[in-house]
């Protein structure tokens, strides 16, 4: 059996052949693994480019960020270890009840810090007489994890690529919060669990 | 041949040479474009997120660990830096009409799932390698793939001043030496 030419298999790929010709090609590459393989490379090629609706960026945009980048580069230093005390931002145990919504309709307490260059939202809920908290970290690094401890316990819990994290359910008591960022470390002292908050 | 390409940009970024930051920002101005764009952000949401992953590459170039591998950091940084851009978005409007939750609510929910940037990430790194043929090939496979509507062989002929019959073993010779440039990268 003729191995099909480069041609004629892209002429298949961009649908150029006739209905006869199309099924006469296809039958004659049903048992040729090599020609099947070229034919899916082939076609894949050819689907990213016409699926490709991409734009160049505006070149103010480019330039923009080119000029931040002419910063003179600096030898890199030792980074000192460094340990932030997060500031409470809002808690949503202290927020005026929006528009139409019940006081008991919902038990998430809601909590968002700053720390620097990074900012922390926590999620409490209570459930079967445990606090399950998870949260997100935004800022320019977020590899790392995330340590609760109390007098009831520790448990940690790493951060994930979108700087997200949820902790294993704890007791009710006082706990720190330590998001550990690389070389920085951020700390929510006091994180009340239990005396204050309603739980179901 | 790309992976070697950026691997050596990355190291010049290193060094300190302002050409190398350049063009290592223009080769993959596309991509960091495309990426907030399709998480459905605004135009200056957009325009802050490409700012943004731009100033994480000048802080973070000494620590990449994979120079060759510079467009998935990229990739995977606007896609963290969109969505961090739309939940400030949503955060900063509490009381928005239906309309505009509905928007911000497909910005996020949608927001490009790892296969998409792929995806994104692949398309881009299709069109490095068209970048670097011939003039006649980029034109050629310009013309048949990344039009809407892609003229007919005559009318590329009389661009490219090739007779008609040429245009089919060409485009097949064209994609030919595509695939070739493509053999490093990880398509």
């Amino acid at each position: 059996m003729l191995t099909p030419t480069n041609e004629q298999l892209v002429d298949l790929a961009e649908g150029r052949l006739g209905a006869d010709a199309t099924t006469a090609l296809r039958a004659q590459i049903i048992t040729d693994t090599t020609a099947q393989a070229n034919l899916a490379t082939i076609e894949r090629l050819i689907g990213l480019m016409r699926s490709d609706t991409s734009i160049d960026a505006p070149e103010h945009v480019v330039a923009r960020a080119l000029r931040l980048m002419q910063t003179p580069a600096v030898a890199p230093r030792p980074t000192p270890l460094s340990r932030i005390v997060a500031v409470l931002l809002s808690d949503s145990r202290h927020q005026p009840l929006s528009a139409g919504l019940r006081s008991e309709s919902s038990n998430t307490r809601s909590l968002i810090y700053n720390a620097a260059e990074h900012e922390l939202d926590i999620e409490i809920v209570p459930r079967a007489g445990r606090w399950h908290i998870r949260g997100q970290i935004f800022g320019p690094e977020l590899d790392g994890n995330v340590t609760i401890d109390g007098d009831a316990g520790e448990q940690n819990a790493p951060i994930s690529e979108m700087g997200e994290f949820c902790l294993p359910p704890v007791e009710t008591g006082t706990y720190t919060l330590l998001v550990q960022l690389g070389a920085r470390a951020i700390v929510v002292h006091g994180l009340d669990l239990g005396s204050s908050t309603t739980q179901r | 041949m790309l992976a070697d390409d950026d691997a050596s940009l990355v190291e010049a970024c290193r060094r300190g040479d302002a050409a190398a930051w350049e063009t290592l920002v223009r080769r993959y101005q596309r991509l960091l474009y495309a990426i907030p764009r399709r998480a459905g952000l605004s135009e200056d949401g957009v325009a802050d997120v490409f700012q943004r992953v731009c100033v994480l590459l000048l802080e973070h170039i000494a620590q990449i660990k994979q120079p060759e591998r510079i467009g998935a950091w990229l990739a995977t940084t606007a896609r963290r830096e969109s969505w961090r851009q739309s939940q400030r978005a949503r955060r900063s409007m509490p009381f928005a009409s239906g309309e505009d939750t509905q928007e911000l609510q497909i910005a996020d929910t949608a927001l490009l799932p790892e296969e998409l940037v792929e995806r994104l990430e692949q398309q881009h790194t299709v069109r490095l390698a068209l970048g670097s043929l011939d003039l006649r090939c980029r034109t050629l496979l310009t013309m048949l793939f990344y039009q809407v509507e892609p003229p007919p062989y005559s009318v590329i002929a009389a661009q490219l001043g090739v007779s008609e019959g040429s245009i089919g073993p060409t485009r097949a010779r064209c994609l030919q030496k595509l695939r070739q440039k493509l053999e490093t990268s990880t398509i």
